[in-house]
């Protein structure tokens, strides 16, 4: 008789205790689900990068015919200048205009010069002083030309950066 | 002393219980009630909404909670994923960012340092009011589409303008930043622009090493229920947020 109390006494115990649980339960979290929802998207481009040039030279007599060939991948700016002994000077020949002589003493070609493309000739002669005439095999004339990748401000205006310009090459003879 | 032999021995014969024994079988059945009525109470808070939902003229107006969410790139939609109000069914696409950035540009090459027009925003494209962010990637990936992590994404600047949107700074990276949206996006409401430009940096164009690589934009938005809005993103996001008097969302 005592133990059929006592299991009554437990089980009603634990009736109310699920029943507790069930009401706190519903009470303090009504629920856990949120209305949630994404979107995305993606995208970009392959960039080209690094400039290359050549020089192309043709030599007639005392005149060397200058062009500049861009070989790499991005398009840029490009300049030259001529060295030649401190007692030849040289006199230039710019038929297209589009060279242009700065006060650092460079030709800068004026148009933004396209990947594959090459510039109009520049053509530098030399004069030989009087009395040297017999020694014109054994004049230089030295072309250093320098390039540099085009760049562009925020409004999309191209511009040229010669602080971060690529020395690709010179070419001597004469 | 006689009389009270005489009483235990006839509780013996007719098993009649006493006061003492009569209280201790009496807490099983005030317990076993209780719980009976603790769980006709726990029964009765969802029959509660079915009782207000039947009223007793059998109509009931039907509102249908579809959030829904659309990001666009300079006015023009993007992406959108939106609940379709029935069966788990969700309305989403969309295509590629920055589809029309080299449109009539010389060559579609990148000129580097231009800043090109890249206003990113977002629209409630939903049923109900919501809560928005949008983290933004920026990296580089090689030909293969692998992700090159030894060129910088500060490369790729992103010019964010700070109107209505708040920057997470303790979720950022070099490649990742997080934004909010400060304010409640109601149904059909877009923000402002969360971005203005996309300018690749002089830079990257200068060394051979960065030759044929890709840059790389990613956005993705994600949006949340206004209602119970500090557990709702806490669950959703992963973040402690304030949500103010008028609404207005800041980060802990």
């Amino acid at each position: 008789m005592k133990s059929k109390v006592r299991m009554q006494y437990w089980c009603s115990l634990f009736t109310f205790a699920i029943g507790l649980l069930l009401v706190c339960g519903i009470e303090e979290k009504p629920s856990t689900a949120y209305f949630t929802t994404y979107a995305s998207a993606k995208g970009g481009y392959e960039l080209q990068a690094g400039t290359e040039t050549e020089i192309e030279e043709e030599i007639i007599e005392l005149t060397k015919h200058i062009r500049i060939v861009n070989t790499g991948k991005v398009d840029c700016f490009v300049r030259v200048k001529v060295f030649a002994g401190s007692l030849t000077p040289v006199s230039y020949l710019d038929d297209s205009g589009k060279w242009r002589l700065e006060g650092d003493g460079y030709w800068y070609y004026q148009d933004i010069l396209a990947s594959g493309a090459a510039t109009e000739e520049l053509a530098a002669t030399i004069e030989v002083p009087a009395g040297m005439e017999d020694m014109m095999d054994s004049f230089d004339v030295v072309v250093i030309q320098e390039c540099t990748a085009v760049l562009y401000r925020e409004d999309g205006t191209p511009y040229a950066d010669w602080e971060r310009k690529i020395e690709a090459g010179e070419g001597a003879g004469g | 002393m006689k009389s009270s032999g005489k009483k235990k021995e006839l509780e013996k014969v007719k098993g009649i219980p006493g006061r003492k024994n009569a209280k201790k079988a009496g807490i099983p059945l005030v317990l076993a009630i209780g719980a009976a009525l603790l769980l006709v109470f726990s029964a009765a808070n969802s029959s509660r909404a079915a009782l207000t939902y039947y009223s007793e003229n059998y109509s009931a107006e039907l509102q249908m909670f579809d959030i829904g969410v659309t990001l666009l790139e300079n006015g023009n939609e993007v992406s959108w994923r939106n609940y379709a109000q029935k069966d788990d069914i969700w309305q989403e696409g969309g295509g590629e960012l920055l589809s029309h950035m080299l449109e009539g540009e010389n060559g579609g090459k990148i000129q580097p340092g231009k800043a090109y027009e890249e206003k990113l925003s977002v629209r409630n494209s939903g049923s109900i009011e919501e809560y928005v962010r949008v983290s933004l990637y920026r990296y580089w990936e090689d030909k293969d589409g692998n992700r090159v992590t030894d060129v910088s994404p500060g490369l790729i600047e992103l010019g964010l303008t700070g109107d209505g949107w708040v920057e997470d700074t303790s979720a950022g990276t070099e490649e990742r930043t997080v934004l909010y949206y400060t304010g409640i996006l109601s149904p059909g409401q877009e923000t402002p622009a969360l971005s203005e430009t996309l300018r690749i940096e002089e830079e990257a164009v200068m060394a051979e090493g960065y030759n044929g690589l890709r840059f790389v934009l990613e956005a993705e938005v994600n949006a949340v229920q206004t209602h119970n809005a500090e557990d709702a993103i806490k669950s959703a996001w992963g973040v402690d947020v304030s949500v103010g008097e008028n609404g207005s969302l800041s980060l802990k």
